[in-house]
């Protein structure tokens, strides 16, 4: 492992956090918001993407390692991918929130300094959320997703209606009680450790493999447990998902697309970086993720295809995928590892994408009930692609990005010989397919609904800016779908990066 | 840890179970208030009893940004008292989580003592032989972890279910010190920050939704279907999944 310094680092948080400092203080107008906006997301995409390029850039074999500030910072392959999602995820929900946030604001339901706020907490969450992923310091990565944590609580609950507000308070309460259960598993592995060398003063992220071979069983078992409870929390895996669907559905559309792609990836990001290191050396852990993931799969899809709320379905469908996240990123081996990451990143974009389209939906018609829509093709063709789209990327149907992604997940299920999985994600895809598909059928191609002919003359395209996501999104997804190589050389040094933590 | 040290410090986890079973129990939220600082107060003398039993100089860092949390943040505008003072009391409190708490902590005693010796001050690092004898102190770190986990699991009120993050918190950090008395890191910084940040924002909402609904009572405001007149126009209609076209 080669380390090399880079100022890269500490530069990428401190862009948002500059612009964030000047939407709150600086007397601007909405066009003075969004050019803060633009100006503090996409030159830290910009530098995102060098850091990925160099990390990848083979280094004699050997994976590259830059650190900044003496090793508090630090960045492999898949921190540097993550920072990327982050700014990829956060401008796009941005650009989309231009017309919707002004939309909200036009009709009364969020207030001038409430629009500001939105851009703050953006810009906000997008620095903790980068700072996430490239602090070293346990303890330290666990104050900094709670400080995201808050700031996306403050953005579910941006209309304060009654149930927003509920659902950021239950956001913000199981997300730092999961984290709570991350200081405990800190704690044990701590306490451990510092029997063995008393001058230990902190646990480096990246040191967590070889401490994961020195501890007991039990004692093993039990912070295995404890990170599982945190990042499944956090990610919204089932059984740990009941702030997801709330959160998800009484947030404003562009917010829950920031939550469905990049908020929970946290989840899976901490799994790679704790539970992972003890797949290896754990049997029962890979077993452990691989029952937790697919009953995320398949009670996620049960619950989604009952529910009447457009934004609910697709809520219930994101615990349904991150259950392959989970499931394959906790197997610990290559193919396992590849395929979570790889269905993380596709998950991302078609998620957004079908949030994007709800919220198109939402912006155009104010429905979301499932039952009040039908026949939307032909007001709303461009919308009406894009969602279906996402819902066969979702299903894994070949050719779009969510196949490949989820079929290198099946494989490594078959790979460690859990074909009871296999089994459960083969009965569990059929029905996401169905699901979606049946969804999609209802809002757009069905029979034209009497409240959607009622409201006949506002059902029309998205303005040009918010198209733009939207469509940048499904032909995302279907390059993917096509040419999943692409994201090869990334994913090959990710995986890799995190083997060599664990020696292989 | 000498043994008049380690007594010392049980008698006072003890003491800091008890008054946050007093903090959750309690129905006027002010008085609920006070018996938290108490709690607070038992863990800052915990924290300098071990400062100066490990030779931990840290720690008295660390006892002085619990002293912070107790005897300023609760009082601050936003804060606990803040809070308790804007929005109705608990009226439907019940005694379950307390109840729930007793049966878990008779339980695990039990359990810890059938398999292993529950000693005061243990011969080596606290976890290094759990198999055969458990810390009593470390036992009433983590009863209290486990309390403010019944807490939040079983409450309704939504400042009860601040106080009970807090509870929780201060278990896991009380655990924290029983198992690591030589730590030093910046664990400080996160219980800042926890309150200062999520505590906070969880009050906020708390005070918003008693302010337009007329209840802090989750169950309740779950219950009662729509919102209140006087409340902003919803962007998705009174009942969820139905909205009102723009």
């Amino acid at each position: 492992m080669i380390t090399e310094t880079s100022l890269l680092l500490p530069l990428i948080p401190f862009i948002p956090l500059m612009a964030a400092l000047f939407v709150a203080l600086g007397e601007t107008d909405d066009a003075g918001r969004q050019a803060a906006f633009v100006f503090g997301t996409v030159p830290s995409l910009v530098l995102g993407g060098l850091l990925l390029a160099r990390l990848v850039t083979p280094h004699g074999g050997q994976s590259l390692i830059l650190v900044a500030w003496g090793g508090f910072l630090y960045a492999d392959v898949l921190s540097a991918l993550m920072v990327c999602c982050t700014f990829l995820v956060v401008a796009g929900v941005g650009v989309y929130s231009f017309a919707y946030i002004r939309h909200d604001v036009e009709r009364g339901l969020v207030t001038e300094s409430g629009s500001r706020l939105y851009y703050f907490l953006l810009l906000v969450f997008s620095a903790f959320m980068t700072w996430t992923v490239i602090v070293s310091h346990l303890f330290f990565m666990f104050l900094v997703i709670e400080i995201a944590t808050i700031a996306v609580s403050f953005l579910v609950a941006a209309y304060k209606t009654k149930y927003a507000l509920i659902a950021s308070f239950k956001y913000n309460l199981l997300v730092v009680m999961a984290m709570l259960f991350a200081v405990m598993g800190a704690v044990f592995i701590f306490a451990r450790m510092t029997t063995s060398d008393p001058s230990l003063s902190r646990i480096h992220v990246l040191e967590m493999g070889k401490l994961a071979t020195l501890l007991p069983v039990s004692l093993a078992l039990t912070i295995v447990a404890c990170f599982i409870c945190a990042f499944g929390t956090k990610g919204g895996m089932m059984p740990f998902h009941s702030w997801l669907p709330d959160a998800h559905s009484e947030a404003p559309a562009p917010i829950s697309a920031l939550l469905s792609g990049l908020v929970i990836l946290v989840g899976p990001f901490g799994f790679a970086r704790t539970v992972t290191l003890f797949s290896p050396h754990y049997t029962q852990v890979v077993v452990l993720a691989a029952v937790f993931g697919c009953a995320s799969i398949t009670i996620g899809i049960l619950l989604a295809i009952v529910q009447d709320d457009l934004k609910r379905l697709l809520a219930y469908s994101t615990i349904s995928q991150v259950g392959y996240v989970f499931a394959g990123i906790g197997l610990g081996t290559y193919l396992g590892i590849y395929g979570g990451l790889f269905h993380a990143v596709t998950h991302l974009l078609a998620k957004a994408l079908l949030f994007f389209c709800a919220g198109a939906i939402i912006y155009r018609l104010g429905i979301r009930r499932i039952s009040d829509l039908g026949g939307l093709s032909r007001k709303m063709p461009l919308t009406a692609a894009c969602f279906f789209v996402g819902c066969l990327s979702i299903g894994g149907l070949p050719f779009f990005a969510g196949f490949p992604s989820k079929y290198t997940v099946v494989l490594a299920f078959a790979q460690a010989r859990l074909w009871w999985a296999v089994a459960v994600t083969a009965i569990a895809g059929t029905l996401t397919l169905a699901g979606l598909v049946w969804a999609a059928h209802r809002v757009f191609w069905g029979e034209e609904s009497p409240r959607v002919a009622a409201l006949a003359p506002a059902a029309r395209e998205l303005p040009l800016l918010m198209m733009v996501p939207m469509v940048s999104l499904a032909a995302a997804v279907v390059v993917l779908g096509v040419y999943p190589q692409a994201l090869y050389p990334v994913l090959d040094s990710g995986v890799r990066s995190i083997l060599a933590l664990v020696g292989r | 840890m000498t043994v008049e040290g380690a007594l010392l410090v049980f008698v006072l986890s003890l003491s800091a179970i008890v008054f946050a079973v007093f903090a959750i129990e309690t129905r006027a939220l002010v008085k609920s208030t006070y018996w938290y600082v108490a709690h607070s107060c038992c863990l800052i003398f915990i924290y300098v009893t071990y400062a100066i039993y490990a030779n931990n100089p840290y720690l008295f860092i660390w006892a002085g940004l619990c002293g912070v949390n107790t005897w300023i943040l609760p009082f601050l505008v936003g804060g606990l008292r803040y809070t308790a003072k804007r929005i109705p009391s608990d009226e439907g409190a019940t005694r379950l989580p307390t109840a729930i708490f007793v049966v878990t902590a008779v339980a695990a005693t039990v359990a810890v003592r059938s398999y292993s010796h529950l000693t005061l001050v243990p011969s080596g690092s606290p976890i290094d032989h759990l198999d055969r004898e458990v810390s009593l102190n470390l036992l009433a770190g983590l009863l209290l972890f486990a309390y403010g986990i019944i807490v939040l699991l079983t409450e309704r009120h939504l400042f009860k279910l601040a106080v009970g993050l807090l509870v929780m918190t201060a278990g896991a950090h009380l655990t924290l010190v029983q198992m690591a008395p030589g730590f030093f890191t910046m664990v400080e910084i996160e219980v800042l920050t926890k309150v200062m940040g999520t505590v906070f924002a969880m009050l906020y909402a708390a005070r918003l939704l008693a302010e337009r609904f007329l209840s802090a009572d989750a169950s309740r405001l779950l219950a009662e279907p729509g919102e209140t007149p006087g409340g902003p126009p919803s962007p998705i209609g009174l009942r969820r999944g139905e909205g009102a076209a723009s």
